[in-house]
């Protein structure tokens, strides 16, 4: 019933029959929607691909986005810029379209000529193994989540901010891209535990450090680090005194040893624990825990 | 002849009340034009500093502002793409065209960045504003002369009926 | 004759002067000018029987 609430509620012009005539099971499993311009509806569940034999118009998807953006895109200017998004309920619509360029800077999006929303599912429980690998009775180790994408990273981070924060420890996390507390208007969407705070929309490094100053956490959560920025920023947290569980793009300890701009971050131990992820054969398995201490 | 005085005075007394409300008309539209005006400052600051959406912006308008405008921002807030709509059946003491220019601003509400919202509330408070001087000197000759209207055709049907 | 008349009559020339003023000072010429020319009619009105009541009485005056 959620999925079809939530395209009742956005849906413009001739989406709302083509979704209104399309089978509950269906909609109920997707993980996916595309909402291409002038090429058929997909529907992408679990592991299955429905497509619809409906083609948008620019005018219904540019009503959808109007709808979606309660009738103030003004408001979501800078969402818009980043390319995305972040309806009620935590679900993320990514945005295509034509980019307009203030210098080398994308200013913001026109003709917007598709959406991909992705169904936001929180899984409860996604962290349950890694839990104890994280918090040992005598501390909570920093610990480095890599995968390769979509295969379960943020879900379990999520779960593991969740977890840790209902057993005590004060969590503040740094949702750059709203894709882990799925904050809509500055209400979180997911449940992220009794102690949390959540910093919505920041850049990464400035927001680690906005955090510790202003919330004085016990654990800092991040997703998708891997710049330069990030890593000295993590550098400059780790000596704090605040542990540190962050995620990363990544397929194995090679990997992270390529990237150059990671290098502080190996060399100066800065995580205790690395867990390698792999969606075999679901998303959020552990694959190879890598400790170094 | 008694009952004539009666009748006299009370032909009069009609008129001159009539007189006076006619009168007080542009008093009253120049009251609503100004709380429309406070009402659009309000939406601007909601806009422009807060960034709130319009359903949340105009619910936070419609806490602040006199009836009738409360419930018309009230409704706003359930559909906020019915401004033109919603203005056009406002039921108040504004002149036809005021509803007419204020309805333009429906067509930019909503669509484009903060800036855009801005200039759109901005030049309809303009013509508020000419709206409102104009009328400053307009009711001053205006309440007077139908004031004493209401009195002379108030005696002069009592005359003519005697 | 009803003296009353006369009276009316002054009353209502007093009446629309004072209209006339009221609306020529509040810059409408035109309905000053209606306001006059509608008590002309109304006194015309009034007084058109007594006229030719009065040219019935002159003629019967000169016939005689």
């Amino acid at each position: 019933m959620k999925v079809r609430e939530i395209l009742k509620d956005y849906a413009h012009g001739g989406l709302v029959q083509a979704f209104g005539s399309c089978d509950t099971a269906i909609l109920e499993g997707a993980r996916e929607i595309r909402i291409r311009q002038g090429l058929p509806l997909i529907v992408r569940g679990l592991d299955n691909e429905t497509i619809l034999p409906y083609k948008p118009t620019i005018q219904d998807i540019s009503g959808t986005l109007e709808k979606m953006a309660n009738h103030s895109l003004y408001a979501f200017d800078s969402e818009i810029k980043n390319g995305f998004i972040t309806l009620l309920g935590g679900h993320r619509v990514g945005i295509c379209g034509r980019v307009v360029l203030d210098g080398n800077k994308i200013k913001t999006l026109r003709h917007i000529s598709g959406l991909t929303i992705r169904v936001a599912r929180q899984v409860l429980g996604a962290a349950d193994k890694i839990l104890p690998l994280v918090k040992t009775p005598d501390k909570i180790h920093n610990t480095l989540i890599i995968s390769p994408p979509g295969q379960g990273k943020t879900t379990v981070l999520r779960d593991l901010v969740r977890q840790l924060s209902n057993s005590g420890r004060h969590v503040s996390v740094v949702d750059e891209r709203s894709e882990i507390a799925g904050s809509c208007q500055g209400i979180t969407q997911n449940d992220l535990g009794e102690r949390t705070d959540v910093l919505d929309g920041a850049p990464k490094a400035e927001g680690m450090l906005l955090m510790l100053r202003a919330m004085s956490p016990d654990v800092i959560a991040v997703d998708e680090i891997g710049g330069a920025d990030d890593v000295s920023a993590l550098l400059s947290i780790a000596s704090c005194g605040a542990k540190i569980i962050a995620t990363l793009h990544g397929e194995n300890m090679a990997d992270l040893q390529r990237k150059q701009s990671l290098a502080p971050m190996l060399d100066n131990k800065i995580f205790d624990k690395y867990i390698f992820l792999t969606d075999k054969p679901t998303p959020g398995t552990i694959r190879e825990v890598v400790e170094c201490f | 002849m008694f009952l004539t005085i009666i009748g006299g005075a009370l032909v009069c007394l009609s008129t001159t009340l009539i007189g006076i409300y006619l009168g007080g008309a542009g008093g009253r539209r120049a009251k609503d034009l100004l709380e429309f005006k406070k009402s659009l400052i309000l939406l601007k600051s909601q806009i422009d500093y807060a960034i709130y959406t319009l359903p949340q912006a105009f619910s936070h308008i419609a806490q602040r502002v006199a009836p009738p405008l409360d419930n018309f921002y009230r409704r706003l807030a359930e559909a906020p793409d019915g401004w033109s709509d919603e203005i056009l059946q406002l039921k108040s003491n504004l002149h036809k065209d005021d509803l007419v220019n204020i309805s333009l601003l429906g067509a930019s509400l909503g669509q484009g960045d903060a800036d855009v919202q801005i200039n759109s509330i901005d030049m309809v408070l303009a013509t508020i504003d000419d709206t409102l001087g104009q009328l400053t000197v307009k009711n001053k000759t205006d309440t007077k002369m139908y004031r004493s209207l209401g009195v002379v055709s108030g005696l002069l049907i009592t005359i003519a009926l005697l | 004759m009803d003296i009353t008349v006369v009276f009316q009559i002054a009353a209502v020339g007093i009446l629309v002067a004072v209209l006339n003023q009221v609306l020529k000072g509040a810059g409408r010429d035109d309905q000053a000018t209606m306001t006059t020319l509608a008590g002309l009619i109304v006194v015309l009105f009034w007084i058109i029987s007594h006229i030719s009541d009065l040219f019935g009485t002159v003629q019967n005056l000169f016939q005689l």
